[in-house]
């Protein structure tokens, strides 16, 4: 039993030096402790971990304000509603085109975030300052951001995930299909 | 159920070695690991960083030590914790219908999913690190596998 904790010790020991290694040298090393950015959903201010949000994981400031996003951003179930009736953005369904058969936001395009290289072609003629709104299932999914993320990289000025996604648009009973977009 | 020792060997060896390779993309890659961590949402969001750089280093480590015969047998319990661990985790996502990328090996999109597979695969690893655990003595540090042998024929 003692030269167990004795081992485990000298495991553990290693490991926390190679860790501080690491945390020193590598170059794409994160915080050692999980950052948080504030954004807003439906219910109000809700804290996620940073680096979902946001590609540029690695900062030399302590500060949490150089963590936050501000391309892409979150976007409430209203703000998406608003942007939806006033046909001035492309919303994006993140999820699978399985899920996207099965109903989605009238209009939507359908992009599954592993897939925007298939699709990259459609954004073509689109303005950089477009207004850009991705969406999946909800809160637990990530697919939205990661797709945000992917959008924000090509250089569109303004794109937003719709944080609350389509469990929410549909409790709102707002406009759904299950027809193909064009 | 002692092994003949050249196999106890080979399991040994074979077990760090793929402890080693799967460590290596988290460790290069914390960031998606992270995000493989998150996916299963089992894990409070404070202790997601943490884990994502500490648990890639247990890993590689642990299995560094296994293949140069040093406290292999604390090496590989803690490699039977940690595959309890993963395969108890990929049981809840398959349970709760998660399809998401387990983080085991390769973090890329087209990486292994969680499956019921997964979990026959992980329990096979499990039983794998339990046989090397039993199998293994307790040797001084610094001394190679062949040292080793020799003593255990002695």
């Amino acid at each position: 039993m003692r030269r167990m904790i004795v081992e485990l010790t000298g495991i553990a020991s290693l490991v926390i030096v190679a860790t501080l290694i690491s945390q020193l040298f590598f170059p794409n090393r994160i915080p050692f402790f999980t950052k948080f950015t504030t954004i807003q959903s439906d219910s109000g201010p809700v804290k996620i971990p940073s680096l979902l949000v946001n590609q540029v994981l690695e900062s030399d400031s302590d500060s949490e304000e150089s963590m936050i996003a501000e391309n892409p951003a979150a976007i409430t179930t209203a703000e998406t509603h608003e942007a939806f009736m006033g046909k001035n953005a492309v919303i994006i369904d993140a999820r699978e085109y399985a899920e996207f058969a099965k109903g989605h936001i009238q209009g939507a395009w359908n992009i599954p975030y592993t897939d925007l290289l298939l699709h990259v072609e459609r954004f073509d003629r689109l303005p950089p300052d477009t207004l850009l709104i991705t969406y999946c299932d909800g809160e637990e999914c990530l697919a939205s951001m990661e797709l945000a993320n992917q959008l924000a990289a090509m250089g569109f000025t303004r794109v937003r995930y719709f944080f609350d996604g389509w469990n929410s648009w549909q409790n709102h009973q707002y406009p759904v299909t299950t027809e193909a977009t064009p | 159920m002692k092994l003949n020792p050249v196999i106890g060997h080979l399991l040994r060896i074979i077990l760090g070695g793929l402890f080693i390779y799967a460590s290596l993309d988290s460790l290069w890659r914390p960031a998606l690991f992270a995000r493989a961590i998150y996916n299963y949402h089992l894990l409070p969001d404070l202790l997601l960083h943490p884990a994502a750089i500490l648990l890639p280093w247990v890993e590689m480590i642990t299995g560094i030590m296994l293949i140069a015969n040093i406290f292999p047998r604390t090496s590989a319990a803690i490699q039977m914790v940690l595959l309890a661990v993963f395969t108890i985790a990929v049981s809840i996502a398959v349970a709760r219908g998660l399809d998401i990328n387990c983080g085991c090996f390769s973090l890329d999109e087209n990486g292994t999913r969680t499956t019921v597979w997964k979990i026959g695969e992980n329990v096979l690893l499990t039983a794998l690190a339990f046989v090397v655990w039993f199998n293994a003595r307790s040797t001084s540090p610094g001394l190679t596998p062949l040292q080793s042998m020799t003593q255990e024929r002695e």
